[in-house]
């Protein structure tokens, strides 16, 4: 007679439905489902509302990014800028002025000069240089004359934390520059262009797509770490013929859908709220939900796993969510770790394509990581889980 | 080593197989049909004699009846052959033999005499059984299965040479066509070669009143006479004796202490088993060591399989567990049943069916719709019940599943469990602290803490192991004395004594007249009111078990 023949993929598509079956069963729980990203989203439409840089638009007046002011003391790291010297005037009968800002500019940055704007944008883009600085023809013919002037400061929007640093190098570097020519009468302005962002407001576009990866990844996180240790029932399942690597499977699916299309929503109110214009196709950003909803999925289900009850799963959730908004990279810089942490990849994954037009092809190496991080966590509580007794 | 029991009379002790028998002659087939329709969701059996129609010979055999039919002309049961009774056996018997009335010639057998028999069970066979011309139901009946592996029996001629062939294999396809007079059904059946001398080979099973002639190779195909079907052909079991058994079954923890040590009992299919004993004796333990839950060594069998392999084994028994929050409350009782229910690999359709008959059977098919929380605890309780049964299990296991519940809800689970027993033929095991029920049981084992298994057979023969045969002098005093059960046991001849509030029970192994008068004299020599003496007081099993658990008595372990 032939040998037990049921099929695991039966088995898993029951329980994810059984999974789904629930959330639907419990109309608050779906409530807050949908409920959280168009409360994060209105948040978010609120607070940049209420803040003067919501307006900030990008490539537009100089003079803003007033957030760096304070960032001088950061000079000393080791920040490359390029430089696109335009200025073509000689007006000053002593030395370039031009050539005398770039000085005091290489004495707080490293500088790589550029010949066109268009090999300084390319290096902006492939993470050659932090930023670059054009100084326009006639700066110098300006200065002589007491005339305002001002020099294009580019930099990646992409890139939050160094956005800081750039334009207080600019800040330094002009001011010094400044202080060394008491004859002039006019001001320099640096103007402020930022590049790889999508059309529609600065604040909105670069901290809601942290909003959006952080709540989908931490969101669906926090769901499923109760979702092992905090089933009952799933200990009498475990006496039907399911075994443990079919149940943290089917877990894993049932809530990626859910974070999917909770993820999506998100993303979808984010980019109507706020008139945004991705540099990216849907299809990309549907794989890209998916991906977040899956590492947070699986992120989850091994704390679950490890944890032997709800209060444990709580405070190991809670490890994780501080630790990864430390470690997310949109604050300070944490080296390697940005090329290993989950979210990371995904706030890497969202900028380079979204922001800055990449295709999924390009960014491959973050695709697989996402997927071989979740592999192995779902290997990792399938491991822990099957060393734990079932009925107690 | 407690002392083991040889228990001769117990096959004249086993309950009676059937509740109902009925004779008919082969001439009177038709009435026997009808009494088979009119028990058609029963268990139904028969004993048949009668002569083989192809040689002639006499038979006589013992099967379980898989169909009947009463038509026009034809009046027909299908038998499943269990037991081939003829004292000169010539050649084998077909695994299903139809059974004909007397003179007949289109069956396999011309019955002289037909003894039907009801067991007591409701039919939970998934087996079914189909003439050769109602292929097209075959078919029909199988769309519903998809997807599952379903085992086929085929009996018939080859269409090249009209010689008689039987097949035997695995369902691969099922299709009907148009045909000149009805739709005809023909099945593809995947028969593995024996001894693996050949590749296996796919056989056309097709309907008799084929008239235009096989589409396909003449040697394969089958023109089909009876065909046999078991859907769930995975879930076939081995042949066992015991339908749980244990050998020997020590379980150890990592530093080397054992929970449980040599621990071996069986019960027969249809049987409850009470487990009682003390906290920490080893009960739950003993339960998951069998379910394979924990790793233990010896001997654990449920339905013949080995506990060990647990992906199968599941199949076979049900588990229901001391905690009710181990179903989904938001899901309404049927909803439970599907979700746990189909992790076995059984249709929708099927578990909804079983499922409401389950929930009809317990009293709250009207609750179907309400959500689990809603219910009361022992309507709880009968749902968890409900959803261990939805997979048709061998034995359902059920750990203290009283507890928490008052004695009126307490009798009425005893009285669904009893239930399930007799209509479902499930063997029952149960894990409880109250001895007294263990009387509503075939049989009980009682565990001790630091010797596992001290006792083990039936409630009657457990307790005729008491002084007496289990009988004692039965003492009513007028008012609850704590210093009357120190006095009487200072009685000649007194073994010992139970109290329990007013009533004393005397064990002795002297004639038991003798030591109530012995035991009177010395109550009124002491001034104790005596309001009633029975000379004839019955052991019960709450007795019993203090008397085990107080090292008054010995246990036995029945083999």
């Amino acid at each position: 007679m032939a040998e037990v023949l049921t099929k695991p993929s039966r088995r898993i598509r029951n329980m994810v439905a059984k999974e789904l079956r629930l959330i639907v069963k419990d109309k608050v729980a779906l409530i807050l489902i949908f409920l959280l990203p168009a409360a994060l989203i209105g948040m978010l439409w609120w607070v940049t509302d209420m803040s003067e840089q919501g307006s900030l638009g990008f490539g537009s007046s100089p003079g803003g990014g007033g957030a760096g002011d304070n960032e001088t003391v950061s000079m000393g790291s080791s920040i490359t800028i390029g430089l696109v010297d335009l200025d073509t005037t000689r007006t000053y009968s002593g030395e370039d002025l031009s050539e005398n800002f770039t000085k005091y500019l290489e004495q707080s940055a490293d500088v790589v000069f550029y010949n066109s704007t268009d090999d300084a944008f390319r290096d902006l883009y492939e993470g050659l240089i932090e930023g670059y600085v054009v100084i326009p023809d006639g700066f110098e013919a300006n200065l002589t004359i007491n005339e305002p002037t001002y020099v294009e400061v580019h930099i990646d929007g992409t890139d939050f934390l160094t956005e800081a640093s750039v334009q207080g190098v600019i800040q330094a570097a002009t001011i010094m520059f400044r202080s060394s020519k008491m004859w002039i009468r006019s001001e320099v302005f640096p103007g402020m262009v930022i590049e790889f962002a999508p059309e529609g407001g600065y604040l909105e576009s670069v901290f809601g797509g942290f909003i959006v990866i952080f709540s989908s990844y931490l969101g669906i996180a926090m769901t499923s770490a109760q979702s092992i240790v905090g089933d009952a029932p799933l200990r009498r399942m475990l006496l039907t013929p399911t075994n443990r690597l079919e149940v943290i499977v089917a877990k894993v699916l049932g809530y990626v859908i859910i974070g999917f299309f909770q993820s999506l929503l998100l993303i979808t109110l984010w980019v109507l709220a706020f008139d945004l214009n991705l540099n990216t196709s849907f299809l990309s950003l549907v794989v890209i939900m998916s991906l977040i909803s899956l590492t947070g999925s699986t992120t989850g289900i091994l704390i679950s796993a490890i944890s032997s009850t709800r209060l444990q799963a709580n405070q190991m959730f809670l490890f994780i969510l501080f630790g990864t908004l430390i470690l997310s990279g949109f604050f300070i810089d944490v080296g390697v770790l940005d090329e290993i942490l989950p979210m990371n990849q995904g706030l890497k994954l969202l900028t380079n394509t979204a922001f800055k037009g990449l295709s999924l092809i390009q960014v491959i190496d973050r695709v697989l990581k996402l997927v071989g991080f979740s592999v192995a966590a779902i290997l990792a509580a399938t491991f822990i889980f099957s060393k734990k007794p079932t009925l107690g | 080593m407690a002392p083991s029991i040889d228990h001769e009379k117990r096959l004249d002790e086993e309950k009676p197989l059937f509740v109902e028998e009925a004779y008919f002659s082969g001439a009177r087939i038709g009435d026997a049909i009808d009494w088979c329709i009119n028990r058609q969701d029963r268990d139904l059996h028969c004993l048949v004699e009668g002569n083989l129609t192809s040689t002639g010979k006499e038979v006589v055999f013992r099967g379980r009846i898989l169909k009947v039919k009463k038509g026009v002309l034809t009046r027909r049961i299908a038998v499943l052959v269990e037991e081939d009774l003829r004292r000169r056996r010539v050649g084998e018997l077909d695994k299903v033999l139809t059974v004909g009335g007397d003179g007949s010639t289109q069956d396999d057998v011309a019955a002289t005499q037909i003894t039907v028999q009801n067991y007591l069970k409701r039919n939970l066979s998934d087996d079914l059984y189909y003439d050769g011309r109602e292929l097209q139901q075959a078919v029909k009946d199988l769309e519903r299965m998809k997807g599952q592996e379903v085992a086929c029996t085929v009996w018939g001629k080859r269409a090249s040479d009209k010689l008689p062939i039987m097949i035997r294999g695995s369902i691969v396809g099922a299709s009907t066509s148009p045909a000149p007079i009805l739709p005809e059904g023909a099945l593809e059946v995947r028969v593995e070669s024996e001894g693996d001398t050949s590749a296996p080979k796919i056989y056309l099973v097709a309907q008799p009143q084929l008239l235009i002639g096989p589409r396909y190779n003449p040697n394969l195909t089958v023109i089909a006479s009876k065909v046999y079907i078991v859907p769930y052909a995975w879930k076939q079991a081995p042949e066992y004796r015991d339908v749980l058994a244990a050998r020997n079954l020590t379980v150890k923890v990592k530093g080397g202490k054992k929970l449980i040590e040599n621990v071996s009992f069986s019960i027969r299919e249809g049987e409850m088993l009470a487990i009682i004993g003390e906290s920490g004796a080893g009960k739950s333990t003993t339960v998951k060591a069998l379910i394979g839950d924990i790793p233990s060594t010896g001997v654990s069998r449920i339905a013949g399989i080995d506990s060990r392999q647990t992906q199968k084994v599941r199949h076979f028994f049900g588990y229901c567990p001391q905690d009710l929050s181990y179903m989904y409350e938001t899901f309404t009782p049927l909803e439970n049943i599907i979700a746990f229910g189909k992790q076995y690999d059984i249709p929708e359709w099927q578990l909804i069916q079983h499922g409401k008959s389950l929930l009809r059977d317990f009293g709250i098919l009207e609750k179907g719709n309400a959500s689990t929380s809603e219910l009361s605890g022992g309507q709880q309780r009968r749902v968890s019940i409900a959803i261990a049964l939805a997979h048709k299990p061998k034995v359902l296991l059920m750990d203290e599943p009283t507890s928490g519940l008052d004695p009126d809800n307490r009798n009425e689970l005893w009285r669904y469990l009893t239930y399930i027993n007799q209509e479902y033929g499930t063997s029952i095991v149960v894990i409880t602290h109250y001895p007294a029920e263990a009387e509503f049981c075939d049989k009980v084992a009682v565990f001790m803490r630091g010797k596992s298994l001290v006792a083990f057979g039936t409630p009657e023969a457990l307790k005729e192991e008491m002084p007496s045969r289990g009988f004692a002098v039965g003492i009513v005093l007028e008012d609850v004395n704590p210093k009357a059960r120190e006095i009487l046991e200072g009685v000649e001849g007194v073994r010992f004594v139970l109290q329990r509030g007013e009533l004393l029970k005397v064990f002795s192994d002297e004639p038991l007249e003798i030591i109530a008068e012995r035991c009177v004299k010395t109550l009124k020599e002491n001034d104790i009111g005596v309001k009633i003496v029975k000379t004839r007081t019955v052991a019960d099993m709450v007795d019993y078990y203090i008397a085990i658990t107080r090292g008054l008595i010995q246990g036995i372990i029945e083999k």
